[in-house]
């Protein structure tokens, strides 16, 4: 028994209602659930409704709202959206952690002879920021209009405060502060890439969106 | 999902073995699959299918496609051809893992 277009919209609201926006993760949950229901319809007889509370009630937990450290303790979503998200960014997380954590120590352990090499740099480094900055702005403008939310245009936006803070800090920083300028430009660069990376995966689930 | 502490480190395996002989699948068709090659032994819930797959898939040996069937939008899985290559290493070490386990519960069987 298949279902009728006005029964997917309700399960489309429901889905909306427990806050799972991003097209990406909604798209395959609708289908699972229309998929369920429709095995329940046509096995046990029951109409639309009997199946649809069924099944939804199952769901709920999957829809209890959580947050994460990993992705910031401000942004709240449903479980089954977190870990998506968690899982794109996790890895990613880590790396930045083990880098910071193992570049910062030497560059200020050793910080009288860095300072030597380094700050002839120093321009170069603001510029460098600047750039980067321009080339996220890019993005960031470009993937915002006329565009469906997904978890990967998330993913983007989420890092407008980090690259901000490390922008705005760079342009700041005394040539003192040479070791920590270095360490948010190179901070600015993975940033920029994972932009990149997650503004690619957007742009290619649209596209293939738009081919169905 | 039965025994879940058990068969937890082996289902990214099993969907990565699904998808090479089923070559493209979705969701709640694993789930259907799993279900029915197990006899109904093994439920595997949407709560640990859905962040498996997304974890492939963020690693980069799940694709995905979308088609229109139903009135509605299906998002199909499909190894990549890093996760064609992964599934063998994944596969020999689980069969490893099952031996090594067998030798252990039931050393008589084993030899």
């Amino acid at each position: 028994m298949k279902l009728s277009p006005s029964q997917i919209e309700i399960i489309d609201v429901f889905l909306y209602k427990n806050n799972v926006k991003y097209i990406d993760i909604k798209l395959e949950l609708l289908d699972h659930i229309a998929s369920q229901i429709e095995v329940i319809m046509s096995n046990q007889n029951n109409s639309f409704e009997e199946a649809y509370d069924i099944v939804t009630t199952n769901w709920k937990p999957r829809f209890r709202s959580s947050s994460s450290f990993i992705i910031g303790l401000i942004y709240f979503f449903p479980q089954i959206v977190l870990d998506r998200l968690v899982a794109r960014v996790k890895k990613y997380t880590l790396f930045l952690f083990c880098f910071t954590t193992l570049f910062t120590i030497p560059m200020f352990y050793y910080k009288d002879y860095s300072h030597l090499i380094l700050i002839p740099f120093d321009g170069l480094f603001t510029r460098l920021t600047i750039a980067l900055s321009l080339f996220y702005s890019f993005f960031l403008i470009k993937i915002n209009i006329h565009s469906k939310p997904t978890s990967y245009r998330f993913l983007v936006n989420q890092s407008v405060p980090a690259i901000v803070f490390f922008t705005v800090f760079n342009i700041m920083l005394d040539q003192e502060l040479i070791e920590l300028k270095i360490l948010y430009t190179l901070l600015i660069i993975f940033q920029s890439i994972v932009v990149f990376h997650n503004y690619r995966l957007h742009i290619s689930f649209i596209n293939k969106l738009k081919k169905e | 999902m039965k025994n879940s502490q058990l068969y937890k480190g082996s289902l990214n395996t099993i969907i990565m073995k699904l998808l090479e002989e089923n070559g493209k699948m979705y969701g709640y068709e694993i789930t259907q699959k799993v279900k029915a090659i197990t006899l109904g032994e093994l439920n595997i819930t949407e709560g640990a299918l859905y962040p498996a797959l997304h974890k492939l898939e963020a690693e980069g040996l799940l694709d995905v496609e979308i088609e229109k069937v139903d009135n509605r939008l299906r998002k199909y899985y499909k190894l990549t051809e890093k996760g064609t290559t992964e599934t063998v290493n994944r596969l020999a070490e689980l069969e490893d893992f099952i031996r090594n386990m067998q030798s252990l519960v039931n050393p008589k069987l084993a030899i």
